[in-house]
């Protein structure tokens, strides 16, 4: 009974908004990766269709861009994330 | 009521731990103008990838700092919005897959729509229409049914006393070729030396380590191009050649280099007649044959365009290109 409780309080205080913290970032990180892909494919839709290849080098590059950057902050917020935690944990 | 005072590290916790919407705000902002920036200098200024690319790294880092410093000091409100709700969350994550589903269907859009082209005009003998399909699926870097290109182009070779059934036949090798970029020897996965264009003689007693004495490669490549040689020595019999049939120059050599990657940039024309070419890679070339004596042995060509003349010769070498990445033909 006592053990139940117990397990009952970690979960309410620590590991609920510790899961819904984490999923939310990861179903975010995923929204922006998942938009970054669809841009890719039409691109490469533009490019069957026939259209300029030097709009779709552009097209391209930008795509490069957001996508370097996409990466970049969201891995860092990951990575940022878990050095904090550690720190707390030292201190 | 006790005022409580946070410092720096602290405030950076609460950012980083409990305020998910400043922080993703954050996240949003800098991908949005980091991202517009680098799109502008690669896009329309046209820079380099390395200029770009720091520009936006000392961008990102500068917007970092910036918004952090503005948080943790001067920011008004410190109360955290709220946790985003369930349904939120499962708006969000059905968004996403539906738009990896749609990224999905539009990539096997275009591969089917292409099969379906190749597959008519084979059956109505369009040869013209099954030119365009591979010179369309090469430019949209589409992956075709094998079995039916290997079929379609059995049957272009096949059907020789038409010129336009020819140009079809030579287009699915060059489609081919640009198949082999996934298998081809790069040098990603081996060491090599660049040798800058125009250079087709080299000198290892300048480069140190190598061969013992001089090396020739002396196929005429016309246009710009530069050769990557693989730092792996092998005995002479064994090593990789780019040279005129019968010549001498390399006869004396004992050892040489296992490979040889030829790059004509896209820029460069490469006549086959007449050569030796052993153990080498030759990619973004056009490649010229007019069914002459050649003598290749383990070559792979690597998103090359093909002038092929119609005769024995340039059937059994296109015959060859499509039944395997690497090359083994002999012509007499």
């Amino acid at each position: 009974m006592q053990n139940e409780s117990f397990w009952r309080e970690l979960w309410k205080e620590d590991l609920r908004s510790f899961f819904k913290h984490i999923l939310s970032d990861f179903v975010k990180t995923l929204s922006i990766l998942a938009i970054l892909y669809l841009y890719w494919e039409i691109v490469a839709w533009l490019r069957f269709r026939g259209y300029p290849d030097d709009l779709c080098q552009k097209l391209e590059k930008t795509h490069f861009a957001f996508m370097w950057i996409a990466l970049l902050t969201t891995g860092a917020n990951f990575v940022a994330k878990q050095g904090v935690v550690l720190w707390k944990n030292k201190r | 009521m006790e005022k409580q005072t946070l410092g720096f590290l602290e405030h950076l916790e609460f950012f980083l731990l409990s305020d998910d919407r400043a922080r993703w705000k954050t996240i949003g902002w800098i991908i949005i103008v980091v991202g517009v920036c680098g799109s502008i200098d690669l896009a329309l200024i046209d820079a380099p990838i390395d200029d770009a690319v720091l520009l936006m790294g000392v961008l990102a880092v500068i917007m970092s700092v910036g918004s952090l410093a503005w948080y943790c000091s001067i920011r008004p409100n410190r109360n955290p919005g709220p946790l985003p709700t369930r349904r939120r969350l499962v708006f969000q994550a059905i968004g996403s897959a539906a738009a990896l589903l749609i990224g999905v269907s539009l990539s096997r859009f275009q591969a089917r729509a292409l099969d379906s082209a190749l597959l008519q005009a084979t059956k109505t003998n369009d040869y013209e229409s099954a030119t365009r399909v591979f010179q369309r699926a090469i430019a949209a870097s589409v992956h075709l049914d094998g079995t039916l290109v290997k079929k379609t182009s059995q049957r272009l070779l096949n059907a020789t006393e038409k010129p336009a059934a020819w140009d079809a036949a030579v287009a699915s090798v060059d489609y081919s070729s640009f198949l082999n970029a996934s298998k081809a020897p790069t040098e990603r996965k081996a060491k090599y030396i660049l040798i800058p264009a125009g250079v087709s003689r080299i000198d290892w007693t300048a480069k140190g380590p190598g061969p013992e004495t001089e090396w020739t490669f002396n196929v005429h490549v016309f246009g710009n191009h530069y050769l990557l040689l693989s730092t792996d020595i092998v005995t002479s019999d064994r090593a990789a050649r780019f040279e005129t049939l019968g010549s001498t120059e390399n006869v004396a050599r004992t050892t040489g280099d296992k490979a040889l990657i030829v790059d004509g940039m896209n820029q460069a024309t490469i006549l086959l007649d007449d050569t030796w070419i052993k153990n080498t890679v030759i990619r973004n070339a056009t490649i010229g044959y007019d069914g002459g004596r050649t003598d290749l042995e383990s070559v792979y060509f690597v998103k090359c365009e093909f002038r092929l003349s119609q005769n024995q010769n340039g059937r059994e070498l296109a015959s060859k290109i499509l039944d395997s990445p690497t090359v083994t033909f002999k012509a007499n």
